[in-house]
């Protein structure tokens, strides 16, 4: 049986910074959200640390600024160029068919970050996580304390 | 031969639990930090053995946020560093525990930032993930980082 051409398909998720989306090829699992635990000196995009296969991944926060909090259930852990990171998402991750959502001006969801996608009549703003955690590399920690990984 | 080989000393600053290696622990006092911080915090000594010995706030260097309760005798540990002794307050003692009680955390997310920075890699010891710490880079880091 021939695989599945899965670089079209777009994961769906909310969470306490909003509505998101991202593609379903840098998924690697959605599992329960683990404990997260506070490192200090972590960059502000960063909500805290989950422990996923012994390894301690970085949750990101996708908003700039604090959100009201939510109860996130599920992590969704994605695949970067150097790793692994952690979103968290309210419910458990929608993946439809491509039909179904729209990416307004593009047919390749890769190819229009910071832009949004119309899924179920609702905005969901589509994600690069490499450009998102290439800003992580470039936060100094001796810049004033962040707000950020100090509680949920 | 120390039988403190092998073994990490687990402490904690604020909400955040750090591990070092027991063999750079002279010792633990417990001090009133009020006559070693009243005029220069940066200056502030802690009388040890025949002498007197700078105290680092670690917690500064970490961004931990500040102790409400820093009116009250708080623990010092007493480290050894390679140009002498220095000693630092600590919120709670947690104990000295077997290497067998830590777990090996990777955290790529670390190496990926920029540095140097005070610590580099974490540990699980009882479901917590701690902060693992070098007595002597945080001797280096406190001077120029």
């Amino acid at each position: 049986m021939p695989a599945r051409d899965l670089s079209n398909r777009l994961v769906f998720f909310r969470n306490r910074d909003g509505a998101f989306a991202l593609p379903l090829a840098d998924v690697l699992a959605v599992v329960p959200l683990p404990k997260i635990r506070f490192l200090p000196l972590l960059p502000p995009q960063v909500l805290g640390m989950v422990v996923h296969d012994g390894e301690a991944l970085p949750l990101l926060r996708l908003a700039a600024k604090d959100s009201p909090a939510t109860v996130s259930a599920f992590a969704v852990i994605c695949a970067v160029s150097w790793g692994r990171v952690a979103l968290s998402a309210d419910a458990v991750p929608r993946v439809p068919a491509p039909g179904q959502f729209a990416t307004p001006g593009n047919s390749a969801a890769g190819e229009n970050p910071g832009r949004h996608v119309l899924y179920d009549q609702a905005p969901y703003l589509l994600l690069d996580i490499e450009r998102i955690v290439a800003e992580l590399s470039r936060w100094d920690f001796r810049q004033p304390s962040p707000s950020g990984n100090q509680e949920v | 031969m120390s039988c403190s080989i092998g073994m990490s000393l687990v402490f904690r600053l604020g909400d955040v639990g750090f591990s070092l290696a027991a063999e750079d622990l002279l010792e633990i006092r417990e001090e009133d930090p009020r006559e070693l911080f009243s005029a220069d915090a940066s200056a502030a000594k802690l009388p040890f053995r025949d002498g007197a010995i700078p105290v680092v706030d670690l917690r500064r260097l970490f961004g931990v946020p500040d102790n409400p309760r820093a009116d009250r005798a708080v623990r010092f540990l007493v480290l050894a560093g390679e140009r002498g002794n220095w000693a630092t307050p600590v919120d709670r003692v947690l104990g000295v525990h077997p290497a067998s009680a830590f777990t090996r955390c990777p955290a790529p997310l670390l190496s990926r930032l920029p540095g140097p920075r005070p610590y580099g890699d974490v540990e699980l010891w009882r479901d917590e993930l701690l902060v693992r710490c070098d007595a002597l880079w945080l001797e280096q880091c406190r001077r120029g980082i």
